[in-house]
């Protein structure tokens, strides 16, 4: 800048000295006049030539076209209406072909006339059906596969079996299989004339006892929280458990507050115990684990000590102290490591002058903290050398029902149903409730998206985030029809993507940025470092417009 | 002879007090090399008597440059005060003596290659060899890019002495085959680059792509490092096109004003390279400080030398005491060492402007000479 500064005096700063002071300036020589004006155009040829272009390049926001139509539509539900078609199995070895498919007639009558609650239906079908067509047609094993994956999953299967020593049907539910078998007597054989026999009426109701909870969870969740009859305990378990996240880290945590036991075999009990059900819940989540061992833990100072009873001869906490129990400010339990959300389990083993330590009201030994883990009490067998002491290490063994606590507390955290008594029932019930979960998360979040780009015009709109809408509408599409279709692991599978990218989608980091960065503060930005620097070259152009315009008076005036 | 004595005396001198420092404090080229004010993500390299060599090539190269007497007498203008100046066993010895010289030598930073292309090309450039001149500016762009910068002054410089020294050549011809030949030059390297790395682009980003978007924000004696890390994300972009379009705006407005002095251009704009580039070292204001001396004749014209040398001496010495206070001890924050580089920015910036001033003050001196030696007064 000094060299347009630093320049002699202008013809008008000369004429105005003329006048007060007796010494006066040279007159400028046209020479310099020409080479001032040369600086000059020098400086604004950079300016405008190659500064006003960088600046409209990099200050223009990109924002990418987003379907913002289709995103509030499905925010709004407008285009997918979730069903869930649940496709049961009936085999009747014992029954003639006629015979079972009126059963199944009548079953599906009756089943109908219960429920009134249309998105979730059941659908009978006769195991046999499917075998024997695909055993009339030639078809290769490539098709039959293909087959197999557009088939509806089969959600149970109900096997109807004659027993002779019966007077009324009964039925019996496999816990480690999707498998219900009903026995019935021999002579309650539907008869071809009866339009509502005892049997069907029977399975009947027990497939509704079955799947009643999972449909009044389905049915609170599309409806939003409104209350119906039974609705409370649902909302309640709800609440209870954690926000689906895709992984989930999970800290298993020895307290103690002595010197002992300071080891536990915490990793043969994890593979043990826990692994076989961290795998059957692959398709809802991935887990992480981590463990720890804490001694010398101490009950905070504001908690209510435990209370020796004299009836129980067992030292006792109330029940409503038990969120003191967690000493939050000194125990080393982070409340999230990594991306997923954390659930802590905490094994406490009670000092052996506290020992056997159990809840005050139920005798129970563990609770669930909710939304955030679950503590189980461990009261191992005192050993009696000179004075009471705990075992230096708990073992496998030892570990178990602490095991199979914090295993129930697992499910209940991550919102399995209750019922039925059938774990694999309850993850598929599961599957349906978290699928019909994202698909709902992953629609309002594109509605929000769609109406954040819509009142803020000002922020950019990444081609990273049209890539992620798109993604996510498609896995909504394919989600939807998916649960149409009774795939439900497939449609959590979509339901997963559609989640995550429409979450990326909505917390991309350089339009959040922008979110709160209003046009004013654009002067604060540009402003300390252009001012400095524009102030004299619009000063210079300025003048040097001013003395062309007054050069060219001046020539059309002679 | 008498010079020539001189000559080697000030060489051998240099060359031994260089290896008398790495004998003595072993630890100093590490020490050295790790330092913020002389190390930039971009210069740093190893092997020290090689580098003693280097200094001592570009001592020689700053005597041709001195001899010539380019700086007081150019083809268009004729310094007012001739008589005042060193010759150039001198020039060099200030060169070759100066801290800032001695500390990026014994750092071993590859600046000094670039040192040595840009004044090769001025040595070239003044004996008339504009080819080799063009050739040796190629090298130099090549290395660190800012170099181009530096075309159109030496190509006036070229022009003026072809003009003195044989006939004057057809401008535009002259330009644009100078050009092709500084294009073919620099592509031709990039060409062995591409040879030797195989990855084009990768090798394009990793190098001029590294001075021009300025990722690294290590702490420097410039002025960008801090601004960026300030700078919200969303116009680091705006800024990086503001500085760098403020770092070339300077050559045509230095070109057309001081037309009548080509070499006196290339010294200010490197003074101006010092200050206002991505990743300035010492290194860079001790080439200035090389030239500098060259206007000798100008030192009696400028008015804040006073003020101007204590802010850079100011700075050299609180600037380590700054740093290791700030990374080291934490005692101090960055600005503690920022606000030292902003006094560095403004010693170099208040030389340069006096410089410029005197310059300028030496032309109308000549344009009037009634009012030489009298009182000059800013309108």
């Amino acid at each position: 800048m000094t060299t347009i500064n630093g320049d002699q005096a202008s013809p008008k700063a000369s004429a105005a000295t003329k006048s007060s002071t007796a010494r006066v300036p040279p007159p400028e020589t046209s020479e310099a006049v020409q080479t001032r004006f040369r600086v000059i155009a020098a400086f604004w040829a950079v300016i405008v030539l190659l500064g006003f272009p960088i600046w409209w390049k990099t200050t223009s926001i990109y924002r990418a076209h987003l379907p913002i139509q289709e995103m509030v539509d499905w925010d709004e539900g407008k285009i997918c209406r979730p069903v869930f078609p649940l496709e049961i199995h009936v085999a009747a070895p014992a029954m003639q072909i006629s015979e079972s498919q009126h059963l199944l007639r009548t079953t599906q009558h009756s089943l109908d006339d219960f429920n009134e609650f249309a998105a979730h239906h059941l659908r009978l079908k006769l195991a046999n059906d499917t075998s024997a067509s695909n055993a009339n047609g030639d078809q290769t094993a490539e098709t039959e596969h293909e087959a197999a994956e557009e088939r509806a999953d089969i959600a149970l299967t109900v096997r109807v079996l004659p027993q002779d020593d019966l007077t009324a049907p009964r039925s019996e539910i496999h816990a480690d299989a999707t498998q219900l078998d009903v026995f019935y007597p021999p002579n309650q054989v539907p008869l071809p004339s009866s339009s509502n026999p005892p049997l069907s009426a029977f399975i009947a109701q027990e497939l509704q006892g079955l799947y009643s909870e999972e449909k009044a969870t389905i049915a609170h969740i599309l409806s939003g929280e409104t209350a119906g009859s039974d609705s409370e305990s649902i909302s309640r378990r709800l609440r209870r458990s954690m926000k689906y996240a895709d992984t989930y880290h999970l800290s298993f945590s020895l307290f103690t507050p002595g010197p002992v036991p300071s080891s536990w075999d915490i990793e043969a009990a994890v593979k043990e115990y826990l692994t076989p059900l961290l795998d059957a819940f692959a398709p809802i989540s991935n887990f992480t684990v981590d463990t720890q061992v804490q001694l010398y833990a101490t009950f905070s100072p504001m908690a209510p000590p435990p209370v020796y009873d004299e009836a129980e001869t067992a030292w006792t906490l109330k029940k409503e102290d038990l969120s003191a129990f967690i000493n939050a400010a000194e125990w080393p339990l982070n409340p999230s490591i990594g991306s997923g959300p954390t659930l802590n389990f905490v094994l406490y083993v009670p000092a052996p002058s506290q020992s056997p330590m159990l809840v005050k009201e139920n005798r129970a030994s563990s609770w669930i903290v909710p939304q955030w883990g679950g503590v189980s009490l461990l009261n191992p067998p005192l050993s009696e050398e000179l004075s009471p002491s705990n075992p230096k290490h708990l073992t496998q063994e030892s570990l178990r029902p602490a095991f199979m606590t914090f295993s129930h507390q697992l499910l209940t955290l991550l919102g399995t149903p209750a019922t039925p008594s059938s774990l694999p029932l309850r993850l598929q019930t599961l599957i349906r409730v978290r699928a019909a979960t994202l698909l709902l998360s992953a629609s309002s979040t594109m509605g929000s998206l769609a109406r954040l780009t819509e009142s803020l015009p000002s922020i950019p709109i990444p081609a990273t985030v049209a890539s992620s809408v798109s993604t996510t509408l498609t896995h909504l599409g394919t989600t939807c029809s998916s649960l149409r279709d009774g795939r439900f692991a497939a449609a959590l599978a979509s339901a997963r993507v559609a989640e995550t990218e429409a979450e990326r989608s909505f917390f991309e980091k350089s339009m959040v940025g922008q979110v709160y960065f209003p046009d004013e503060h654009k002067v604060a930005v540009y402003l300390p470092l252009l001012g400095p620097i524009g102030v004299p070259l619009i000063v210079g152009l300025l003048k040097e417009v001013k003395r062309l315009i007054a050069g060219r008076k001046a020539r059309a005036g002679a | 002879m008498a010079v020539d004595r001189r000559k080697i005396a000030v060489f051998g001198a240099a060359f031994v007090l260089r290896l008398l420092l790495v004998c003595l404090f072993p630890s100093l080229p590490d020490l050295l090399t790790g330092r913020v004010e002389v190390s930039t993500p971009v210069n740093s390299f190893k092997r020290p008597i090689f580098y003693f060599l280097v200094d001592l090539v570009n001592a020689q190269a700053l005597i041709t440059i001195s001899e010539s007497g380019q700086s007081v007498q150019t083809r268009l203008h004729s310094a007012m005060r001739k008589h005042i100046r060193w010759d150039g066993v001198s020039i060099a010895a200030w060169f070759l003596f100066s801290p800032f010289t001695i500390a990026t030598c014994l750092a071993r930073s590859t600046s000094v290659f670039t040192t040595t292309g840009i004044l090769y090309a001025v040595s070239n450039a003044v004996d008339g060899n504009s080819i080799n001149a063009i050739l040796a500016l190629g090298f130099a762009s090549y290395i660190s890019l800012y170099p181009a910068l530096l075309f159109v002054p030496l190509m006036l410089l070229c022009y003026d002495r072809q003009a003195q020294l044989s006939k004057t050549p057809n401008a535009a011809v002259f330009f644009l085959q100078h050009g092709a030949i500084l294009l073919g030059s620099v592509v031709g390297l990039l060409g062995f680059s591409y040879l030797i790395t195989r990855n084009f682009w990768e090798f394009m980003s990793a190098t001029y792509g590294f001075h021009l978007l300025v990722p690294d924000l290590t702490p420097n004696v410039g002025l960008w490092w801090y601004f960026f890390i300030e700078m919200f994300d969303s116009f680091r972009e705006f800024f990086l096109g503001v500085f760098w379009l403020h770092l070339a705006a300077y050559v045509g407005g230095f070109t057309a004003r001081l037309r009548r002095q080509p070499l006196f251009i290339i010294t200010s704009l490197l003074g101006v390279f010092a200050i206002f580039k991505p990743y300035p070292s010492i290194s860079d204001a001790s080439l200035y400080f090389a030239l500098l001396p060259l206007y000798r004749h100008l030192f009696p014209l400028m008015r804040y030398t006073f003020f101007a040398i204590s802010a850079l001496l100011y700075s050299s010495l609180l600037g380590p005491a700054f740093y290791h206070l700030w990374i080291y001890a934490g005692s101090g924050n960055a600005n503690f060492f920022y606000a030292i580089t902003l006094v560095w920015s403004l010693g170099l910036s208040i030389l340069l402007a006096d410089s410029i001033f005197a310059a300028l003050r030496d032309e109308w001196e000549q344009a009037h000479p009634e009012s030489q030696g009298k009182e000059v007064k800013q309108i």
